[in-house]
């Protein structure tokens, strides 16, 4: 049942057993998997069923790191950032779960195995097909095409999967509509999330249209799940009975906050016959059904050796060199490349043919806790605080990218396949041209020990009974994977932990 | 004398190139005599480079950066050291082009496979491969740096 906010009377009560704040992939994933379970649920979306600029606008903040779009990385309607989700799908790789000793504030309480089961459901989920993201000797059956070897043990391949892509708001739906124990009230901004004078456990939510109606919500337990920067947000603005914000007695809320820097354009590489490369690696394909490519990522022995970060790396085809085509200054230094290297990496003797590559990346980042969530003092049309991010990158960070970039000329190199120059230098400083891949993560990150994240191992948040977080925020590490997966296994993961743990 | 690379066919740069190197020094240990170990450095340089004038704009590059290194001896003793089977030893008669061509080849990818690189304003190149396009720059000191 779809019930409007704004059409309630004012000052409506709602009950629950599970209340889940947030309606995007995380909330209706948590909300199907509870589909028929006895649990009352209701989810709380902020939005309405499309775009609308004033709910937008709530989204807006303060950016005071490296320049983020803070409003236009996400979006406050029911499927939430699924709505302009690009559909990569890729799961976190073993060593993203490890304690690393290079790596501070590394490690999950659990490693990649416990969320293998869930991997599985979350590819269902976001339409797939099986998870094969490693599974060289399967696409090589596919193609038809052996794929290229190892070369300098510094690279290996793996694979992304693309999703059509799921909106998760058009996709469930109906599934929604059609549990008879599921709710979702649109247009419900969660104001405040109210607890005990102990604040142990959460008695409530404050919940206000933009129109100006009040409701309070009331439920057993409690899951935000409204995305990787206003899950901080919200814990923050709720500081009537602790000061600091909800669940942050050891000021780790906001702290930790993580993106992909992506960098394109950082390289070109130029092959005298892309025929050495199979297309995998460059193109989209589609194979049994699923939509692939091939992407360059550090082996884990190059990793642990030389201790740097994980990373991902995509090349497709940016420029092809006809023979007849008058040269434009700017690719002259590609094609004297192309020409003197030929006995090398191929071509023609006459003419100046072949290929430029460009180049994308998406890195891993340290857990920093200095780049973080805060609260901005001006306020949004509900009158809550806005969001401050402070995006910040470290050397380390930089000195990762730089490493796995010169694996990426070196493999290309020793393979036959083309030579790379670099259009980045390494100067000690992150290039201006760095972004996000809307990826938030870590800002209510999942530690055991209270001290060192916001929620335990199960999502629950540290000393509140009651209250627990999906969402890509309570990643403790980043990996160089896109987010949702990983998300969703987490969520399917706690939807069973919910069950089986009812009160 | 023509009057830059870009204007000769390759073979006549090549040929004009060893003619410039035929007279250089070799090192005290070596005991092949000129003409074999020119025989050897023909092959490489003939093979492992594509158009002489891209060569050797891409050869400047590595002579700026490696400013002690703008020297045919050290160049050619680098290379030596690096390609020939044995260092200061001549190549066995009859050691066919081919099999020249595939130490050079093996030699190279060897280098970016273990990090035996060069950075040219960006570029990745394997030592070997920019030395041998700074032995074609050296033959042609007008090119133009276009980069």
């Amino acid at each position: 049942m779809f019930i409007d906010a704004r059409t309630l009377p004012d000052n409506s009560r709602i009950d629950t057993d599970l209340a889940i704040i947030g309606g995007g992939p995380a909330g209706i994933s948590l909300a199907r998997a509870c589909a028929g379970s006895g649990l009352e649920v209701c989810i709380l979306e902020a939005g309405g069923l499309e775009f609308d600029a004033a709910v937008q606008d709530c989204y807006a903040g303060e950016s005071v790191g490296i320049e983020y779009p803070l409003a236009a990385s996400r979006l406050r309607f029911f499927g939430g950032s699924s709505n302009h989700w690009g559909g990569f799908s890729r799961v976190l790789d073993p060593i993203d779960f490890e304690v690393r000793d290079w790596v501070p504030n590394s490690g999950w309480p659990f490693g990649h195995e416990e969320l293998e089961p869930w991997y599985e459901q979350a590819c269902a989920l976001v339409e797939v097909g099986a998870p094969r993201f490693d599974d060289i000797p399967y696409w090589h059956k596919a193609t038809g095409r052996p794929l290229l070897p190892a070369a300098s043990g510094r690279l290996v391949t793996g694979f992304m999967q693309y999703s059509p892509p799921t909106r998760f708001g058009e996709r469930y739906r109906e599934d929604l509509k059609r549990a008879g124990n599921i709710r979702v009230l649109l247009h419900a901004n969660v104001t405040e999330i109210e607890t005990d004078e102990s604040a142990r456990a959460v008695t409530g939510l404050a919940v206000r249209t933009l129109t100006g109606r009040g409701h309070r919500l009331h439920a057993r337990r409690y899951v935000l799940a409204c995305g990787g920067l206003e899950n901080a947000r919200l814990l923050l603005l709720s500081d009537r009975v602790m000061p600091r914000g909800l669940g942050n007695q050891y000021d780790v809320v906001g702290r930790y906050f993580m993106e992909h820097p992506h960098l394109s354009g950082f390289g070109n590489i130029v092959m005298g016959e892309l025929e050495r490369l199979p297309p995998i690696y460059y193109e989209r394909l589609i194979l049994d059904g699923q939509d692939v490519n091939a992407t360059f990522k550090p082996s884990e022995s190059f990793l642990r050796e030389r201790r740097q970060l994980n990373a991902m790396y995509m090349v497709g085809v940016g420029k092809r060199f006809a023979a007849d085509e008058v040269p434009v200054e700017t690719d002259r230094a590609y094609l004297d490349m192309l020409a003197a290297a030929r006995p090398y990496i191929g071509g023609p003797e006459d003419g100046e043919t072949g290929v430029r590559l460009g180049m994308g990346c998406a890195c891993e980042q340290v857990p920093n806790p200095d780049s973080r969530v805060t609260l901005a003092e001006e306020r949004d049309a509900l009158g809550l605080r806005r969001i401050r991010l402070d995006w910040r990158l470290t050397e380390q960070d930089r000195r990762s990218v730089v490493a796995h970039m010169h694996s990426l000329a070196l493999e290309f190199g020793a393979l036959d396949l083309g030579r790379m120059r670099l259009e980045v230098g390494d100067d000690g400083r992150w290039p201006q041209e760095v972004v996000g891949g809307n990826h938030h993560m870590g800002a209510t990150r999942m530690h055991d020990d209270p001290r060192r994240g916001v929620v335990d191992r199960n999502g629950r948040v540290h000393g509140i009974a009651n209250l627990y977080i999906a969402g890509s925020s309570v990643f403790p590490t980043a990996g160089a994977a896109n987010p949702t997966l990983t998300l969703l296994a987490l969520t399917l993961r706690l939807a069973e932990h919910l069950k089986e743990t009812r009160p | 004398m023509k009057a830059s690379a870009s204007s000769w066919t390759r073979r006549e740069f090549l040929l004009t190139a060893l003619a410039g190197l035929a007279g250089c020094r070799w090192p005290d240990s070596a005991v092949p005599s000129a003409p074999a170990a020119s025989a050897a450095l023909s092959v490489w340089l003939q093979g492992g480079t594509g158009d002489p004038a891209a060569a050797a704009r891409i050869g400047r590059l590595y002579l700026a950066r490696y400013p002690g290194e703008q020297d045919r001896d050290r160049l050619i003793a680098g290379l030596e050291a690096d390609l020939a089977q044995r260092p200061g030893v001549s190549e066995p008669d009859g050691i066919s082009d081919a099999r020249l061509l595939e130490r050079l080849f093996a030699r190279v990818r060897a280098e970016y496979a273990h990090a035996g690189v060069v950075d040219l304003e960006g570029w990745v190149l394997s030592r070997s491969e920019a030395r041998l396009y700074a032995l074609v720059a050296l033959a042609d000191p007008g090119s133009a740096m276009r980069n």
